[in-house]
């Protein structure tokens, strides 16, 4: 490896680099003359087809566009696009919209509750024929055909050659010429091309959201570097800091974060790179880690103290789980075993499957809404459940039609050979990503707010069918009026325990049958990619979806945030993590193939010192062994604590360690909790 | 059916023994530390707490008991009256009034404990703390029992102020002592506690003598247990015992301000610091120089 300055000296300049960037001039054309190649050659080529025409571009741009490539920088590479690329994607929305009528490229009904679009980012390469084959051997797959599709991948991967010689003779790095001229043969030169590509992508339009199983990947190039004394461990160590800070720099960890997948074959790699990830303390890259049970006890304590000291980005995915809800869904066994998560828990077959996780969402809280306002009467409770599992029914149906058609506009908005090429399928059915080539071509739907969904079911049950507390009209107009002059009958739901995450009998079963029952509907529901739909059970945005729903029966005020995840509505668990651990685990996460997650948070003095380490470790082993899937935590701060003391009522759950004993926070006078705040501040 | 009254069942308890562990916390106590943590654990009767910082006066717990009464804002309350009935808990909005000392049988205990047993797997179990919990030992004895019948690890956190008889009908359900030492010196403990120590160190050699598991728990607090002359005698006294695994040392905190105050006991917190790190390493230091082997600083 070339010699580089110490990484820690470097990282600000790093984290840095797209902020101060410096653009070469030479070998480069100004924005006026790529403007012009591209009219120019539009016009020339009015009937092109979409592929081709974005593969002229983006080749235009990498061989032409100015580049940045400071010598400092083992992975160098930005370049300006000067918005072309941008402004040619809103042309493909526009072909999009006359190639395929009605359709409504990213849409939302929240009376209904559920949304739909042409899902951009959740995509991935074959990352292993990437780096088996390089670029070379990109390149002469792609020249054996004759279809468009072959010559658009042609355009795009010659033009990255390119790209890579040009940084080589700006950078004076041979590693670049390497990867330019045959397939990566040591660590730098597989980081470098993963790098290339997945910047190429991401500016092509599409977010690449895994960078596939770093452990499994790379191992061979590290064994082979430390054979030929080109590395030690500690200079991979900082070959790697290297490489995720280029992904760091471009968000600065604002955005979703890079997702690297560690096991479930654990080598010496992955101690490796979650060392690395213990020292640089960064919030991006992400990690994802497949435990299965033979995981080794020391890798698993090396993360869960990543996890307990504040490196908190890290999911845990159950392998087992995932991948037998694969095979149940449609995949071979020998495919399901190779899965990636293409997004925050997604599980996508690695370099066969691109899952758009985030197609759709159905809104599990508000057709229960719909039920209330249609005005009709349910004699019994059992009668208003069906009448809500139907509407379910209903909205998945206009759900599929919408989507449908986004999935066939895809090709049109925009196609993405550099990403196509990697994979075997596009390959050998002369198909782009977008245009159905991969071999599984899912659309995921996020079942979200779960837990909103089923406290509001009970809260039907408790307040309308067993204390008859109110009826359904009352209680439409008591959500109308978002609780206001209801404030008894709104504690009375509140107070009543029966809430989903407290290991109830009772509310679990509701929840398990919503989940059984939306899973079953989405079962093999064909999409418009040939593929078909594929349920997961997660909730995000809740701020921002929150503000979007009303009042819910089970006491929630409009607009407040919605319950994240499989959580339980925030400060509803009032049994503890594990009555919360025990609900989940109630439902069959293998009925979801694309994905379910638990958020667990975690008062800093519960995992203190190595015993503390051992806790996390049990949770997740615990967690596993029992059929959970994914899992993440948050170790409360001081700020947290803070709002605790400002917002009692929705901290009823955070327990604090004051010597031998536990109490929960909000029982404490506020001179003591100041006492824990300022502990907290000294953690931080 | 045994039953005992308790005060709390405390899941996800992780520092009451190894591992992850739910502990079951009886009412009733042979002791009266001036530092106590939960002084609604010592008295064998019910009570009623009021945790004021939660209470809004709205009243709504006078409607129900006379006990009760709103005076200009102020929440005011008749311990004397009181029954312990704990209908008024059930109307406070706020979840401001608790119950402390429901009773429990063997078998409710038994299955609230095994609800969590998932978690127990790796190095967990159960824990019965209190209070004493070895004033109820026949409860003790059984519920441990079925405990050990399920394969769970079971530890009694003890203060050692009972009747050996009470040890020995634990002893075979039982897998760990977290045996509580305050004091060393008699008189001095007799201050902190209002009771001497001979019994509470006479048990803790015939269990010992029993070749149990023993984690000997210290919770210290400045200018009352924890002064070289306290340590090292502490040390000494501990250094010749064979199965102690562990001597952890705790760190008082004077938090417990406002659970004297919503049971109405007088409160006899010290006005003292919480110990940090260091000093309880310091502590450690001592207590090695006497002889005595692993001892483990539970803020590290
Ligand atoms: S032994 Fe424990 S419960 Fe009993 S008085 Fe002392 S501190 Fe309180
Ligand atoms: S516990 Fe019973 S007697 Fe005591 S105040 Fe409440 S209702 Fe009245
Ligand atoms: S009902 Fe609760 S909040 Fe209202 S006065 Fe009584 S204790 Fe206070």
């Amino acid at each position: 490896m070339k010699n580089y300055a110490k990484f820690d000296e470097l990282r600000p300049k790093l984290e840095k680099q797209y902020e101060n960037a410096v653009y070469s001039t030479e070998d480069c054309r100004t924005e006026d003359q790529l403007r012009q190649a591209w009219e120019t050659h539009k016009k020339e080529n009015p009937d092109e087809e979409r592929i081709l025409s974005r593969a002229f571009l983006i080749a235009l741009i990498l061989r032409h566009a100015p580049v940045v490539a400071e010598p400092f920088n083992p992975f160098p590479g930005k370049f300006q696009t000067f918005g072309l690329l941008q402004e040619d994607l809103k042309a493909g929305y526009k072909l999009a919209a006359e190639k395929v009528p009605g359709v409504i490229c990213n849409g939302i009904d929240m009376d209904l509750g559920f949304n739909w679009m042409v899902d951009r980012s959740h995509v991935a390469p074959d990352w292993k024929n990437l780096l088996t084959l390089g670029l070379p051997g990109l390149i002469k797959r792609a020249a054996k055909g004759t279809s468009p599709f072959h010559k658009a991948v042609l355009v795009v991967y010659e033009a990255l050659a390119e790209f890579c010689r040009r940084i080589a003779v700006i950078n004076h790095n041979p590693v670049y010429e390497e990867i330019a001229a045959h397939a990566p043969k040591t660590l730098h030169e597989a980081f470098a091309l993963a790098y290339i590509l997945h910047d190429a992508i991401e500016f092509s339009g599409e977010e690449v959201r895994t960078m596939g199983r770093f452990d499994s990947l790379y191992i061979d190039f590290y064994r082979a570097d430390l054979a030929a004394g080109r590395l030690t461990r500690e200079s991979a160590k900082e070959l790697l800091k290297f490489f995720w800070t280029a992904f760091y720099a471009r968000y600065q960890g604002k955005r979703f974060g890079k997702n690297f997948c560690f096991g479930p074959d654990i080598n010496e790699l992955s101690y490796l790179g979650m060392e690395t990830y213990y020292e640089m303390n960064t919030v991006d890259p992400k990690l994802s880690v497949l435990v299965r049970e033979d995981m080794p006890q020391d890798f698993a304590e090396l993360y869960a103290r990543c996890i307990r000291d504040d490196r908190t980005a890290i999911v845990s995915l159950n392998y087992d789980v995932v991948v037998a809800g694969l095979i149940r869904h449609g995949r071979t066994p020998e495919d399901a075993a190779t899965f990636v998560p293409i997004g925050c828990y997604e599980p996508a077959v690695a370099g066969k499957e691109i899952s758009c996780s985030g197609s759709t969402h159905i809104y599990l809280p508000i057709p229960l809404l719909s039920v209330i306002n249609s005005g009709k009467d349910y004699a019994t409770f059992e009668d208003f459940k069906t009448g809500y599992l139907e509407q379910i029914r209903k909205i998945s149906t206009l759900m599929q039609e919408k989507q449908t058609l986004c999935d066939l506009a895809w090709k049109y908005v925009n196609p993405v050979p550099l990403l196509s090429g990697t994979f075997d399928s596009c390959m050998e059915k002369a198909r782009d990503i977008s245009d159905a080539g991969a071999l599984y071509n899912t659309t995921g739907c996020v079942c979200s707010y779960l837990a909103d969904a089923v406290d509001s079911l009970e809260a039907v049950r408790f307040l309308v069918y067993e204390q008859k507390l109110c009826t359904l009209p009352e209680l439409r107009q008591i959500l109308k009026d978002n609780w206001e002059g209801h404030e008894k009958l709104r504690t009375a739901v509140l107070r009543n325990h029966a809430k989903w995450g407290n290991n109830d009998t009772q509310v679990d079963a509701l929840a398990v049958e919503i989940a059984s029952f939306v899973s079953q509907l989405l079962f093999n529901l064909p999409n418009g990619r040939g593929g078909s739909f594929f349920p997961s059970l997660y909730g995000q945005l809740v701020v921002e979806r929150g503000k979007m729903i009303g009042a819910l029966p089970s006491g929630r005020l409009a607009g407040e945030p919605m319950s994240k995840n499989m959580d339980a509505v925030i400060g509803m668990d009032r049994n503890g993590i594990t009555g919360l651990m025990n609900s989940v685990l109630k439902v069959d996460m293998r009925q979801f193939p694309c994905g379910t997650c638990l958020d667990i948070m975690l008062h800093p003095s519960a995992v203190r010192g190595d015993d503390g380490v051992q806790i996390l470790v049990s949770l997740i082993r615990t967690f596993i062994a029992h059929g959970g899937s994914g899992i993440q935590f948050n170790i409360f701060d001081a700020a947290v604590l803070r709002d605790a003391q400002i917002h009692p009522e929705k901290y009823e759950n955070l327990q604090v360690r004051v010597c031998g004993w536990n109490v929960r926070f909000t029982d404490l006078d506020s001179a003591a909790q100041e006492t824990f705040i300022r502990q907290a501040e000294a953690i931080a | 059916m045994t039953e005992a009254r308790y005060i709390d069942i405390k899941r996800f308890a992780v520092h009451d023994g190894p591992g992850i562990r739910t502990t079951l916390f009886l009412k009733g106590c042979s002791l009266r530390c001036i530092w106590c943590h939960n002084p609604e654990s010592r008295f064998p009767q019910p009570e009623l707490a009021i945790h004021y910082p939660k209470c809004t006066c709205c009243g709504e717990c006078a409607k129900v008991c006379f006990c009760h009464k709103i005076i200009n804002g102020v929440h005011e309350f008749d311990r004397q009256a009181c029954k312990a009935c704990g209908q008024c808990t059930q109307t406070c909005p706020s979840g401001a009034l608790e119950l402390f000392g429901r009773t429990i049988t063997v078998n409710e205990a038994a299955a609230k404990l095994l609800e969590d047993r998932i978690f127990y797997g790796n190095g967990g179990g159960i824990t019965l703390s209190g209070g004493e919990p070895l004033l109820h030992s026949g409860f003790c004895t059984e519920l441990l029992k079925k405990m050990q019948d399920e394969g769970i690890h079971g530890a009694v956190d003890t203060c050692g102020n009972v009747p050996w008889s009470a040890f020995e009908r634990v002893l075979p359900y039982t897998d760990l002592f977290l045996y509580d030492f305050k004091c060393a010196d008699a008189e001095k403990h007799r201050r902190l506690t209002g009771c001497g120590n001979e019994l509470i160190l006479e048990n803790l050699k015939k269990l010992d003598a029993t070749r149990k598991n023993i984690e000997i728990r210290m919770m210290l607090a400045p200018e009352q247990n924890m002064a070289p002359d306290d340590l090292q005698a502490a040390g000494k006294f501990l250094a010749p015992f064979k199965n102690i695994s562990a001597i952890r040392l705790l760190a008082y905190h004077s938090l417990a301000h406002s659970k004297f105050r919503a049971v109405g006991h007088p409160d006899t917190l010290p006005d003292v610091p919480s110990p940090d790190a260091e000093t309880l390493d310091r502590a450690a230091e001592i207590l090695r120089s006497c002889g005595v082997k692993k001892v483990v600083n539970s803020l590290n």
